[in-house]
């Protein structure tokens, strides 16, 4: 089986299974690369991370789909594992779509999600969000399902209403969108527990995913709590950005401090690690296997 | 299935090359069995040069991706000359297999491949250390593997028939032939080669029996070339006038 399918049919068994999917938001492929080496049975592409590693700017909507699919493209080719993918708004009007979707299952994603926010957009959870009439996404929802060409590519619809008109808003565009094909229901920052609950009663056979932002709008709750809840999915947008800018920044002081990186040195993995760990033996030996001399068994008559 | 098998009682047939979104689109509403986009035409459209050599593989993967999504035939990608060594090339083909290529076209020249009748052409063993890695770069078992031999002038027929003979053992799909006159064709059909050939496309080329078919090389884009030629001159005579006035 082809990888794209096998991937495809992967993350619609595992999404089904009755156990939740936990993904990390990968910003790039050594991220996605690190989460699949640990375990990881799925990762995310998502906004906030591409706006911070592509461009170091906040996801309020600067980043486009070329660097958005891009980027998933790379954490695709870089891991065996699926790929889901935030299309954000889907870049446009329902033609936009269409060729967003196209593209995202062309490149080998498992999925995407596509949100009703106005553009440009906002991370979920930053204030001053606006969204658009229900109709809006309905028909985007409905135009992607019509472009996908497999069924197990899958469509998520995102809401950010709750933010903009509450709760029961944001569940009743939910409900119109399933209606209009969504796969997956994804009502992004619901502010308490409760809410988390209420959510997973007003959908309780529609695979559903949550969102676990650090300092966000939602409580961190944990896998087995949002297991618990009926929720299908949990992603953690951006725990990695985070790390990375942290770990990075402290590297950079401790250099501007010291002269040397020694002190830091401990943080970090080792040169013969790395290389290990981003292949370069399985190169190494690639390599070798054309060299001249070997390709005398093809050059006889 | 390969598209010889396909095409098992179709000789003669053209191959169209396209290296921009309007010739690929054009050509993709007619039937031809497969459409190559070429590697010297897409540099013109990207980069305005004539040398394919100066293209590199990313930024050719990503116009391959952009019109597989238009595709209605099959997709033949320019592999050049493997955008480096048998290791680039492994990288390549995997590359340009998930951008939507059908069939990879290989040639043998040395890297960087240059957009000329007589490149510098690379050895045997490295030419078919490529091949084994393009192959093997793979995951899809019907994406197929052409080469394009294009050093007659400097190895002649029999040089040209050994690569053919070793390009079979390695387990390449197709022989295409450039830079070939029609004597020199008959001469290398007439040793009935293992693997179907193709040649290069020139038009009013007579009919060469044996030969699966021609591959296009520019035929629409130096038309289209002629056409906006011509339409400059009335342009600039328009502007001339006008500026009389």
């Amino acid at each position: 089986m082809l990888k794209n399918d096998r991937i495809r049919q992967q993350f619609q068994k595992m999404v089904l299974s009755g156990h939740i999917v936990r993904m990390m938001v990968a910003p790039d492929a050594l991220a996605a690369k690190i989460a699949q080496s640990c375990g990881a049975q799925a990762v995310f592409s998502a906004g906030y991370a591409t706006s911070a590693s592509a461009l170091a700017m906040p996801d309020r909507g600067i980043s486009d789909f070329g660097m958005a699919i891009e980027r998933c493209r790379e954490i695709i080719n870089a891991v065996d594992i699926p790929v889901f993918a935030d299309a954000d708004t889907g870049y446009g009007d329902l033609a936009n779509v269409k060729r967003t979707v196209e593209s995202y299952e062309a490149i080998g994603a498992a999925g995407i999600f596509i949100e009703d926010q106005v553009w440009p957009k906002r991370c979920g959870h930053m204030d001053g969000k606006k969204v658009e009439p229900t109709e809006v996404l309905e028909a985007k929802i409905r135009a992607a399902k019509a472009a996908r060409q497999h069924d197990d590519f899958l469509i998520m619809s995102r809401t950010d209403a709750r933010a903009v008109y509450g709760l029961d808003d944001a569940i009743e565009r939910s409900k119109r969108y399933k209606a209009a094909g969504a796969d997956l229901i994804f009502i992004e920052a619901p502010q308490s527990s409760a809410e988390l609950e209420t959510i997973h009663e007003a959908f309780p056979n529609t695979p559903m995913m949550a969102n676990m932002i650090e300092d966000g709008k939602t409580p961190l709750t944990k896998t087995e709590d949002l297991e618990r809840l009926g929720f299908n999915i949990v992603v953690h947008p951006n725990a990695m950005t985070y790390t990375q800018t942290y770990a990075e920044e402290q590297l950079v002081k401790t250099l501007q401090r010291d002269g040397t990186t020694k002190a830091y040195k401990s943080q970090m993995i080792t040169f013969p690690k790395f290389n290990e760990f981003v292949g370069l033996d399985e190169v190494n030996a690639r390599d070798a296997t054309y060299a001249p001399e070997k390709m005398a068994q093809y050059l006889t008559d | 299935m390969t598209l010889f098998d396909s095409q098992a009682q179709a000789t003669g047939t053209i191959i169209p090359a396209a290296g921009d979104g309007n010739s690929f689109k054009l050509l993709s509403t007619q039937a031809f069995p497969a459409i190559l986009l070429d590697g010297t035409l897409t540099t013109q459209t990207l980069l305005a040069e004539d040398n394919q050599g100066l293209l590199s593989l990313s930024e050719y993967a990503k116009f391959c991706r952009d019109m597989s999504l238009k595709k209605t035939t099959r997709l033949i990608a320019d592999l050049q000359s493997g955008f480096g060594s048998p290791l680039n090339t492994y990288y390549a083909a995997q590359e340009l297999e998930r951008s939507g290529a059908d069939i990879l076209l290989l040639n043998d020249q040395k890297y960087p491949a240059h957009s000329t009748k007589d490149p510098a052409t690379t050895t045997p063993a490295d030419l078919i250390g490529k091949l084994r890695a393009a192959i093997d770069g793979l995951d899809n078992p019907n994406t197929e593997v052409w080469l394009k031999l294009e050093g007659i002038t400097s190895y002649g027929i029999d040089g040209l028939l050994k690569r053919i003979h070793y390009a079979s053992n390695a387990g390449a799909d197709a022989i295409v032939l450039a830079h070939c006159q029609p004597e020199q064709l008959n001469s290398i059909l007439a040793q009935q080669p293992e693997l179907p050939i193709l040649a290069t496309y020139q038009s009013s080329q007579p009919a060469i029996a044996g030969l699966a078919g021609w591959l296009d090389d520019g035929y629409l884009a130096m038309q289209a070339q002629s056409a906006r030629e011509s339409a400059l001159k009335t342009l600039t005579k328009e502007v001339f006038e006008y500026a009389k006035k």
